[in-house]
């Protein structure tokens, strides 16, 4: 009988896990990391087998990534994020997609990844430390605005004539947005403004010798429709989204574990 | 040195810096003696920068010779020696000094020139102290504005370096190290003649020299020498007279031609060979180094001013009148010098090119200090250039503190996993090659 | 208006040398009273022939006068600048130390050996070992006033054409033929390994090097404004015979290879132009060579001579040490970023730039694609060897 894969994805607000089992996404899961990473690792995994009606002894093999990925016990390797994502593609990435760059947008960082044609890492870039350009900057701009996460990228595909913000510091956007929120500017322009904003900061974190290939927008920021479409404004290409976007991470991982079990 | 009485606190002060100083700067040589495979004859060397930043000794010598701080490579050391004194290079990685330099100077102006207003404002390194002049080129803002600075409280002579490297830019600059020579001369009371001149540069050239035919055995075996302890290595070239760091150096080559002969290396692995270049690094500001090679990367070659790239390239006098001389330490000290101070640069990337030839580079790590604009800049050049050869690059932004040391950790190891995961199946061992 | 001036004062330099080519014959050097004669004198220890020495002794003596007045003229410079005053001692006087050089032995001791060798055989080949190639003509500025030479020099019907052409087809065959044929097989290796003049240029340099004066450091700027200068003398070899003159009496070399070999000549204009030239390669290296006509002519054909300078423009670090060492002045050696091929127009092949220069393999000399001469660190650095060894002997002694 085939073997389940499990990978885990640490990452610094949410633990996520996905089961591969047969090359196919079975199952997927998300936790609060909360205090004690190994222990929410644990009872995802239990929950995972429980869901699936499988013991332990299906499990061929646990990867973990992410940040945590070297207090995660369960798990009987670990593996860069880098990797992780790259290999994750392979699972969650349309069919009509090259292999060329990766963006993935998540809680606190923000990476570009290119791929060679056989899925593998040429090179990648990650933003400094700073939220701009993360899950946790739209949750701020999305909290002043008085919306939830869900609800900001159809907003901002409402918007007709968006806003111009230049900030690029969460803290900073903070008051510009609270300043264009006080001259009665529509909320749905604001968002929209702030997509292309975002998006731009992206985009100047990408390297000018990696053009070839396509798009794929990966992690919980891809989920968002208004962030996509921002992205193919200021790209002015086709962007694909992955299939799982928040769990790419935890995918790949487990796509690894598939190989070395 | 300081005549006036120091307050109780103000002394409490100055002893919790020393203790914090030396503790960071013992922490990390500590982390680096811990690495495999360093040379018993390199011991001297991290003897010296024990002795520098763990014990606040001032640079060894005989009684009556002055010191003179020097920043960046453009000022020749040699004509220091001719004047009787000896150089030292006052480019600073300590992060004590930066916690109090951070409040003399802007939040984004660079940690190193933090870190030299720190020492100069609590005075208590005698390596600063001492000093009878402190040299320093205008390479950049931050330079400019600490020669002003350091101006208050010491003798300073500045160096004005050309934009380009045109023929009138060269004689400009040999000019000016005639005016810097004049000022040599009158800190230290003693002329310079043809004989003291040619005398300093036998010196120098004899370091140059024994560094040239290190360089060449580093490049015969692959995985010869950590390089971490290469940098440590060089920056100790700071606080040694030239000659002196030459015969320790001679030392170290006779024991690599041993270890060539016995084709021993540090490590039986294949690992990701990396090339560190940009902003320089100090120590103790070896953070990087360090965790490329604890992560099981090997630091195969660095393009940083304080590291090989500032003295490798060779003073070869064509004229041989004082004159002549003199010409060609100005034409060393700007015309292969790629620093980013000069406006074209792109020399930079075919010295580049030609190390990731020399060393068989398979990525490129690109170091930016915190606001270190000049490098900044012409990080997409480098990433463009090094695009076309493939060759994998980041850039790590870094400031002399050790709270990003996480941010680091996860960038150097995915770049080395990537590394490895690149390498085509036949030439990729299995994993027990990686980490046996 | 800089423009402009450069331009007039580049029109006057070369107006002053057309007038002075064309007037040179009025302006005798040395004259010999009796008529010219062709006759060898028969023993290099006659009084004869220190007589007919007697112009080249002048010339001799008149250079070191004119190089001490310049020596002297500087000094006050010196002394007056505010930057460089205070070293002025330093700067004039010259010191027993050495800064540590290269090994002597190699690709330079070839070079001088064949500048000896072949200086030796142009100006002697004939008196002394008997060898005569009359039908041979090299380009070579080797005064044919001496008819004992080993070869024919091309520069005497180069600059009398009108007379080649009232020679028989065969001889005018031949002396393209030998000419072209030399040209392109070896191109400005002559001047580097051949010329005479080229050989008492160096010699003079060298004097100064040991003398351990300082020169005269010239910019990509001068260089270029000697440009015109150098075609100057192109037309002026080539066109003064058709307007009547006669470049031999303007001509420099009119002074070392016939007086060498004892032939009694009477110097015009050339006199002073020797001492010109000597005076100004003693602080240029090679300067005649810089506005030599007969070298333009040569370096026509760079492009296809088997004798190259290859660079590795990846190994280069833009040092300019090249550049330095360079006594033609070319920059695009350590400027050029994508030819391999760096062979200039005024490339003498002296292969100053590649003992030079200390990047390994980044300058190469190539004779028909096989390299002949690598630049190497080694080698730049190979006299500090001693000091090495030093090193091993001391700590072998204490161990």
């Amino acid at each position: 009988m085939a073997k389940y894969y499990i990978g885990l994805d640490g990452g610094s607000t949410y633990l996520k896990a996905a089961m591969l089992h047969e090359g196919a996404v079975v199952d997927t899961m998300v936790r609060n990391t909360g205090i004690d990473n190994n222990g929410t690792a644990k009872k995802l995994v239990e929950e995972l087998c429980r869901r699936s009606q499988i013991t332990q002894r299906d499990i061929g093999y646990i990867m973990a990534t992410g940040y945590s990925r070297k207090v995660l016990e369960v798990a009987d390797d670990d593996i860069s994020e880098i990797t992780a994502h790259a290999y994750g593609v392979r699972v969650t990435a349309p069919k009509e997609y090259r292999p060329g760059m990766i963006i993935d947008i998540g809680g606190q960082d923000s990476k570009i990844i290119y791929l060679d044609s056989n899925y593998a890492v040429k090179n990648f870039s990650m933003n400094d430390k700073c939220a701009a350009g993360t899950g946790k900057f739209m949750e701020v701009i999305a909290g002043i605005l008085e919306t939830t996460i869900d609800q900001v990228g159809p907003l901002s595909l409402e918007s007709t004539a968006p806003c111009d913000i230049n900030s690029t510091c969460v803290v900073f956007a903070q008051s510009e947005v609270i300043s264009l929120v006080a001259r009665k500017y529509d909320r749905r322009d604001i968002l929209s403004g702030m997509h292309l904003s975002m998006a731009r900061r992206i985009i100047k974190m990408m390297k000018k010798s990696e053009k070839n290939g396509d798009i794929l927008m990966t992690g919980g920021g891809a989920l968002n429709t208004g962030l996509h479409r921002a992205f193919e404004e200021e790209l002015m290409k086709d962007v694909y989204v992955a299939s799982h976007p928040q769990f790419n991470g935890a995918i790949g991982a487990a796509q690894i574990a598939s190989e070395r079990g | 040195m300081n005549t006036q009485t120091v307050s109780p606190r103000e002394q409490r002060q100055k002893d919790r810096f020393i203790s914090k100083a030396s503790q960071t700067a013992a922490k990390y040589l500590r982390r680096m003696e811990e690495l495999s495979g360093a040379p018993e004859s390199m011991v001297p060397f991290f003897r010296v920068l024990r002795d520098i930043y763990v014990d606040g000794k001032d640079v060894s010598r005989e009684d009556g010779v002055k010191t003179v701080g020097t920043y960046c490579v453009m000022a020749p050391h040699e004509l220091i020696y001719a004047a009787g004194a000896i150089p030292v290079k006052l480019c600073s990685g300590s992060y004590t000094a930066f916690s109090i330099g951070d409040d003399l100077a802007p939040r984004d102006a660079c940690p190193l020139v933090k870190a030299v207003a720190g020492f100069q404002q609590i005075g208590v390194m005698p390596l600063y102290d001492n000093c009878a002049l402190m040299v320093l080129p205008i390479t950049c803002d931050c330079k400019k504005k600490l020669a002003g600075y350091l101006a208050e409280r010491c003798e300073v002579c500045t160096l004005q370096i050309p934009v380009s490297k045109e023929d009138e830019d060269i004689e400009q600059y040999v000019r000016e190290l005639y005016q810097f020579l004049g000022v040599l001369e009158e800190t230290t009371g003693n002329r310079v003649t043809y004989d003291s001149l040619a005398d300093a540069m036998k010196k120098t050239g004899y370091a140059q020299f024994e560094l040239s035919r290190f360089l060449r055995l580093k490049k015969s075996l692959p995985y010869l020498l950590r390089g971490t302890h290469i940098m440590a290595m060089m920056n100790a070239a700071s606080y040694m007279p030239a000659d002196e760091w030459g015969r320790q150096l001679h030392l170290v080559n006779r024991e690599l031609e041993q270890r060539i002969s016995r084709n021993e290396t540090v490590t039986r692995r294949q690992l990701p060979r990396i090339l560190l270049t940009g902003s320089p690094i100090i120590f103790p500001n070896i953070k990087i180094p360090l965790l490329i090679e604890e992560m099981c990367g090997i630091l195969a070659a660095d393009e940083t001013c304080m590291g090989e790239r500032g003295m490798s390239d060779p003073v070869v006098p064509v004229d041989q009148s004082f004159d002549g001389l003199m010409r060609s330490l100005a034409i060393r000290a700007t015309r292969p010098c790629s620093c980013p101070t000069f406006a074209d640069n792109r020399q930079r990337i075919f010295r580049l090119k030609q190390m990731i030839r020399d060393y068989q580079i398979e990525g490129v790590i690109y170091h930016v200090l915190r606001g270190c604009l000049v490098y900044d800049f012409e990080y997409r050049q480098i990433e463009e250039a090094l695009g076309e050869l493939g060759i994998p690059v980041i850039r790590l932004e870094s400031d002399y503190n050790e709270e990003d040391v996480e941010q680091l950790r996860i960038r150097i190891e995915a770049f080395i996993e990537l590394i490895k995961l690149k390498k085509p199946p036949e030439v990729r061992r299995t994993e027990r090659d990686y980490y046996g | 208006m800089k423009q402009a001036k450069k331009i007039w004062l580049t029109a006057g330099v070369c107006a002053a040398m057309f007038a002075l080519a064309w007037f040179a014959w009025r302006l005798p050097f040395f004259e010999f009273s009796e008529e010219y004669s062709a006759e060898q004198v028969g023993s290099f220890l006659s009084l004869k022939y220190l007589k007919n020495l007697l112009p080249l002794i002048l010339i001799l003596l008149l250079s070191s006068l004119g190089i001490l007045i310049c020596i002297g003229v500087r000094k006050r410079i010196i002394r007056k600048d505010p930057a460089f005053g205070r070293f002025f001692e330093a700067r004039t006087g010259s010191g027993g130390k050495k800064v540590p050089g290269q090994r002597k032995l190699g690709f330079m001791t070839v070079r001088w050996a064949a500048m000896l060798g072949a200086s030796f055989l142009m100006i002697f080949g004939g008196t002394a070992l008997n060898l005569r190639f009359a039908e041979v003509s090299l380009p070579i500025f080797s005064c044919p006033v001496n008819t004992e030479q080993m070869t024919e020099s091309s520069c005497y019907y180069l600059a009398h054409l009108n007379d080649l052409f009232e020679l028989p087809l065969k001889d005018i065959l031949l002396f393209f033929g030998t000419t072209i044929g030399f040209a392109l097989l070896l191109g400005r290796v002559i001047c580097g390994f051949l010329c005479p003049m080229g050989l008492l240029q160096d010699v003079v340099h060298g004097i100064r090097q040991k003398a351990r004066v300082e020169g005269v450091a010239m910019t990509d700027k001068m260089y270029a404004a000697l440009t015109p200068v150098k075609w100057m003398m192109v037309f002026l070899l080539l066109g003064l015979s058709f307007l009547g003159g006669n470049f031999c009496n303007f001509c420099p070399l009119v002074a070392v290879s016939p007086i060498l070999a004892g032939i009694q000549t009477s110097l015009y204009f050339s006199g002073f132009f020797m001492i010109f030239a000597l005076i100004g390669s003693f602080f240029k290296r090679r300067f005649f060579c810089l506005i030599c006509p007969l070298g333009v002519l040569l370096g026509l054909l760079h492009r296809i001579t088997p004798f190259r300078i290859k660079k590795d423009c990846t190994a280069c670090t833009e040092c300019g040490a090249c550049y330095e060492a360079c006594p033609m002045g070319i920059k695009q050696i350590y400027t050029e970023r994508e030819k391999t091929d760096v062979t200039d127009m005024n490339c003498i092949l002296c292969g100053e730039c590649i003992r030079k220069c200390p990047e390994d393999n980044a300058l190469a000399m190539t004779f028909a694609g096989k390299k002949i001469y690598t630049a190497s660190r080694k080698q730049v650095m190979s006299g500090y060897h001693a000091e090495g060894r030093k090193q091993d002997r001391r700590r072998g002694g204490s161990v």
